[in-house]
């Protein structure tokens, strides 16, 4: 309530009596007890606070004695730099209060002279920048205050009115270039209104006043999960109860500033934990087939991850590298084993055993800001995707970077952080904020986060000529940015920074944003590297928007895993499975009676193919079993052969079933094994025909090839062998190469988009050319009745390619056997179209 | 000294929400508009049918599908609108080009000075959550806007019909059971239903399992969600309550580990609208929540009102390739219900 105060106008222009070198110059504000004006002093040569309050609205005694004189003194001498120190004490007796000229009143007031603060108070910022109001700054300003309380406690000083009105953030650039730009202040001590109620005088309680405003400031559904979490806390623990609290019995921490300002600067750390402890149990060997499905929790991931993964020295290396396998291979498992944030959540980022830097990022973050993304009519949007991922690559970078520097190496990142962060803003072009704490990575992570909302309201209106994009980050400023890091941190000098970017893969991410974001992400530095993952080779784009064309070898090296697992040896593929299965029967918490794969389902090395062929063609189903027929069942679809090991002991009734076997030298029967392994090919074809447009299709084709490749196993043998085995083929071989119809293309891409068929586009024809040959999926192969040979193909003509593809019942009507006779017809027009070709007679045979 | 911070979940948590009011008489002013959709289904004509009845003038605006469908009712209720004289405005909604429809509707109501009807009885969801959300979020939010409904008297297929298909899926892994729609056009996603908050690596897929099985496929195919939360809807009625198990089994979701598992009513939108908030505070801190609405038409209103005051929330939807039997999709008119939408405004000062 205002009270007492005389006219503002009477004060301007006047000397202040009693420091005749001080002139009021001009009323800056007006609070409930007093004015506050910007003065002169002509002996200090500066400018001076003077703030006059009528003697009435000061603390006195019930004796008369004057508490606020005692009051300011005691704050004078506290140490703490924000404190704003009163200078001196003036008497400014009989000044004139406004009212009836006629019935002249006045009252005698005091001026307290004090250094002028450059700046806002935080209410009055809070109002004009509401921007600037993060979760960073609101812990930020609660350490400041919390600085200052710990030192007010030990001097028994107490403010009295603390709130945002006397909380001031002062611009310290006009003077200061080595130091923050911008610091909080806290000016008004002791001078307290007298007519305020007695909980606005407790100083906790005003800055939990204060912080319940800035954190309604703050937009929560547009935080990081991190500023959440420190958002609830502050929220939950101090608001409800640190701050208020005044029996210690109830909290430990009521009104501890020293043990406040503690919880405050581990809530990172905090967060971490709480990620880390995520109540994620492996309950069986079984669960969490997806990397997705292990959620934040580090130390389970840790223990399923397998460092036996085929090709990770690739994925390891110098180079960018595009890794493609079929879904559930691990790509996102190691992508996620890699990153700085999963070694520092298990213990293993000691600097001495850290070759480089890890970033994961997962592109549904892409998918969803920029859903069926094409390219924008206007070239100023062409970077609005490059600003995206620059701000979330780098805002993540930065946010792993401080985690693991202030554990490793604390003092030189204090040293050198502010110096890195100016030279940040510099080259991300970016103002920054006029707030406390701006010289922070914290502020810049902030930052960047922004710039991630403005860059998806952009994209929205991209072809909208009324509105404007705005600077965007260009290609390069990614880049620089690690440069820039690189050269300020010594710790980051040795190692380059790895962004791991996983289901990079069209149509989640179109091909037009690939293209868009090519132009980032295949390029060449000494400083990071980028690994993308994709689905399969076609769901990656291998150009750029600028027309430029990715040769593989020379921008990148392509990692096919599908094939890295159809060509591998067996003994580094069981060594593999054998250690996945390892880790999960140890860790699991189910009591299980098997630790290895093959006490659950046993050795079968000597099957083969041949007798397997002679028996299909006879009218066996070959009984299936063993940790061998497993791995031939793999494409590197490892979570298949986790759940496919489920359903036997499923099928087997249980762990407790199970556990009954103790005789028999593997767990699960054969027969059961055999049932587990065909059923599972019949639940992949049926999630195959819900895939979305061309479900329906995909299990058509596949169905052809495998009825047509039976039907040669029953009717044809193989050729240039001895004993003339039956023809086994689970792949397709074009003769030449082909060029598809639009619509033909769309499905091919399809089929290899869900590994129906894995491409290896180094083949060799029999004619000679290099032509892509298609792999069966391994485990479809059962489904048809076929063996796991390698050795024969169905050869097809380009034109039967289309058929096979557009309409594979004429496919599976042509080219499937019926009879023996049926395919003497069939070699023999295979013989005849061979000659016409040796006589060079051309055409394709139809 | 008020020291309580409400994020927008938790106000409307805490907000008394309002309920459905059955109706026998939508009473329209010559300011009002109501929005209707020319659908397939028989209560496509309902609401509209009931407010003219009144012979009191007000404005509609009519939606079209596209693609179209021979069963649509875009001629009758033109006829209706012809025959009582009623200012009407068209536009066509493409149902695979869906992206901004939101903003185009609002455009389109941009002169309405009275009170806006949203008629759900036959508009798609994934428009349901797009017109609610456009509404929400304009600058008068919610303020005089209302949900019509119009239940339909039968829900296709029939208890044994259901329960026959099932059991011949159970003997054949390899059979797809399709009783309303044929395979999924897409999964889509439109930006102005998309979250921008940066999140972790988690992913939550709330979904509304239905008899269209291949939904859920097509969007665990796509996504690849890493958590499952699942609304199961419970039909007022007990007749229907074999639905619930049903669907459960067509999309086996016994057999998806992890999975939570909520029921609530098919037509107290309420039910679920708590159920969003109580996932939103548990898993929004840190996971990205993707909710996919394809449950009961009041379910979708209730992701609609949801979507609105939280934004970090993504909608995917599995748009439907084809309908089977789009005249055999609902059967006849049920009972009529109204929703106010005003009270669940939020409060911008909140903020």
């Amino acid at each position: 309530m205002r009270a007492n105060l005389p006219d503002k106008s009477f004060f301007v222009g006047k000397p202040v009596p009693g420091r005749a070198d001080v002139t009021v110059i001009e009323w800056v504000a007006s609070g409930n007890d007093g004015h506050l004006f910007r003065a002169h002093s002509n002996e200090l040569g500066r400018d001076v606070a003077c703030k006059i309050i009528p003697r009435n609205n000061l603390q006195h005694g019930s004796d008369g004695r004057e508490i606020w004189r005692a009051e300011i003194l005691k704050a004078n001498a506290l140490r703490n730099p924000i404190v704003v120190k009163v200078e001196h004490i003036c008497d400014w007796p009989n000044v004139p209060m406004p009212g009836d000229a006629e019935k002249f009143e006045a009252v005698d007031c005091i001026a307290l002279i004090s250094e002028f603060v450059d700046g806002q108070c935080l209410k009055c910022f809070a109002a004009d920048y509401p921007d600037e109001i993060t979760v960073s700054f609101i812990v930020q300003w609660l350490a400041t205050m919390l600085n200052l309380l710990f030192e007010m406690k030990q001097r028994s000083v107490n403010h009295g009115d603390m709130h945002a009105g006397n909380i001031l953030v002062e611009d310290q650039s006009s003077y200061n270039v080595m130091g923050p730009r911008f610091v909080f202040r806290v000016t008004d001590f002791g001078v307290g209104d007298t007519t305020s109620e007695p909980r606005f005088k407790d100083d906790y309680l005003q800055l939990a006043d204060t912080l319940a405003q800035l954190l309604r400031a703050v937009n929560y559904q547009a935080c990081s999960p991190k500023d959440k979490f420190v958002f609830n806390v502050l929220r939950h623990h101090f608001l409800a109860r640190h701050l208020v609290e005044t029996d210690p019995t109830l909290d430990p921490l009521a009104k501890q500033p020293r043990d406040l300002i503690s919880r405050l600067q581990v809530l990172d750390a905090e967060f971490e934990q709480t990620a880390a402890q995520e109540s994620a149990r492996l309950l069986t060997p079984f669960d969490f087939l997806s990397c997705e499905q292990i959620g934040e929790a580090a130390i389970l991931l840790r223990a399923l991850y397998s460092d036996r993964f085929l090709g990770l020295s690739e994925i390891e290396s110098q180079n960018n590298v595009v890794v493609t396998g079929p879904r559930g291979c691990g790509k996102s498992t190691v992508f996620r084993s890699l990153s700085l944030d999963q070694k520092m959540r298990v213990g293993e980022a000691v600097p001495n055993q850290l070759r480089y830097l890890g970033v994961y990022y997962r592109c549904d973050d892409l998918y969803f800001a920029f859903p069926r993304y094409i390219v924008p009519n206007r070239d100023e949007a062409l970077d609005i995707p490059i600003h995206f991922v620059t701000a979330t690559l780098l805002a993540r970078l930065l946010d792993s970077l401080e985690g693991w520097a202030r554990h490793y190496f604390a003092d030189e990142f204090s040293q050198a952080e502010s110096k890195a962060v100016d030279a940040l803003w510099t080259v991300l072009g970016l103002a920054p904020p006029r707030a406390p704490g701006s010289a922070t990575f914290k502020a810049v992570v902030s930052a960047l986060n922004k710039e991630r909302l403005k860059a998806s309201e952009r994209h929205r209106f991209a072809n909208d000529p009324k509105r404007s994009v705005g600077r965007c980050f260009g290609p390069e400023v990614l880049q620089k940015a690690c440069g820039i890091l690189v050269n300020n941190f010594s710790f980051c000098r040795e190692r380059p920074i790895y962004f791991f970017i996983d289901d990079y893969s069209s149509p989640k991410v179109s091909k037009p944003l690939q293209a868009s974001l090519n132009r980032l992400l295949m390029q060449r530095t000494s400083v990071c590297f980028f690994k993308l993952s994709t689905e399969s080779p076609v769901s990656f784009e291998k150009h750029d928007i600028d027309g430029k064309i990715y040769v593989e070898s020379r921008e990148f090296i392509l990692h096919n895993l599908g094939l890295v697992y159809l060509h591998a040896e067996l003994e580094p593929k069981l060594t593999f499975i054998d250690d996945v299965f390892r880790r999960r029967l140890n860790t699991s918490a189910t009591s299980f009676s098997a630790r290895e794969l093959q006490d659950l389902v046993g050795n079968n090395a000597k099957q083969n193919n041949n007798e397997l062929a002679r028996g299909i063609r006879d009218g066996d189903k070959p009984l299936l079993w063993g940790k061998e027929t497993l791995c031939k069942l793999c494409s590197g679809d490892i979570h298949y052969l986790i759940s496919l090991v489920g359903d036997m002991v499923r099928l087997s009734g249980g762990p407790v079933e199970l556990a009954k076997a103790v005789e028999a030298p593997f767990k699960v029967p054969q027969a059961t094994q055999n049932r587990a392994i065909r059923d599972a090919a019949g639940s992949f074809l049926k999630n195959l025909r819900g895939v979305p447009r061309c479900g329906i299709q995909l299990v058509a084709i596949v169905e052809a090839f495998g009825n047509v490749a039976n039907s040669h196993l029953k009717f044809l043998d193989s050729k240039n062998e001895e004993g003339s085995p039956p023809k086994q083929a689970t792949r397709i071989e074009p003769y030449e190469p082909f060029a598809l119809s639009e619509d033909a293309q769309r499905l091919y891409d399809e089929l290899l988009r869900y590994s129906v068929f894995i491409e290896d586009f180094r083949g060799k024809s029999r004619r000679g050319s290099v032509v892509p040959r298609l792999y069966l999926r391994r485990f479809l192969i059962p489904h048809f009745n076929l063996t796991f040979s390698f050795r024969d193909s169905i050869e097809l003509e380009p034109v039967d390619f289309e058929t096979f593809l557009l309409a594979p019942q004429s496919f599976d009507q042509k080219l499937r056997l019926k009879s023996a006779d049926d395919a003497k017809r069939f070699e023999k027009q295979q013989n005849e179209a061979k000659n016409q070709l040796s006589l060079g007679l051309g055409g394709s045979p139809q | 000294m008020n020291l309580t911070v409400q994020t927008p979940d938790e106000w409307l948590a805490a907000l008394a929400k309002p309920g459905f009011e059955t109706v026998t008489q939508y009473v329209m002013a010559p300011n009002d508009w109501l929005i209707v959709c020319a659908g397939f289904e028989d209560r496509a004509l309902a609401v509209l049918q009931n407010a003219v009845s009144l012979r009191r003038p007000f404005n509609v605006l009519l939606i079209h599908y596209g693609p179209h469908f021979q069963e649509n009712k875009s001629n009758i209720i033109r006829k209706i609108i012809q025959d009582a004289g009623i200012n009407v405005l068209e536009v066509t909604y493409n149902r695979q080009e869906p992206a901004g429809f939101g903003s185009t509707m609002l455009e389109k109501l941009s002169g309405c000075q009275g009170r806006i009807f949203v008629d759900v009885s036959a508009m798609s969801r994934l428009l349901i959550v797009q017109a609610l959300v456009a509404l929400g979020t304009r600058s008068a939010g919610f303020a005089n806007c209302f949900v019509a409904y119009a239940e339909a008297r039968e829900y296709p297929p029939s208890q044994g019909e259901a329960e026959a298909e099932l059991t011949k899926s159970e003997s054949d892994p390899c059979l797809s059971i399709l009783f309303l729609s044929s395979g999924v056009f897409d999964v889509t996603v439109v930006p102005e239903l998309s979250s921008f908050a940066p999140t972790g690596t988690q992913t939550r897929l709330v979904a509304f399992p239905s008899l269209d099985a291949h939904h859920l496929i097509a969007i665990r195919n796509e996504i690849q969600p890493s958590r499952f939360s699942f609304i199961e809807g419970v039909p007022p009625s007990s007749q229907n309550k074999w639905r619930q198990r049903v669907i459960s089994a067509i999309n086996k979701l016994d057999k998806i580990p992890d999975a939570e598992r909520f029921q609530t009513s098919t037509l107290d939108y309420r039910e679920t609208l708590d159920c969003l908030l109580t996932l939103y505070a548990g898993h929004g801190e840190r996971e990205r929540l993707l909710v996919s609405p394809t449950g009961s038409k009041m379910q979708t209103v209730a992701v609609g009102i949801f979507r609105a005051l939280i934004e970090d929330v993504q909608i995917v939807f599995p748009t439907p390739l084809s309908y089977l039997k789009p005249d055999g999709y609902t059967r006849g008119i049920g009972p009529l219900h109204l929703l106010p939408l005003a009270p669940l405004a939020f409060p911008k000062a909140q903020c």
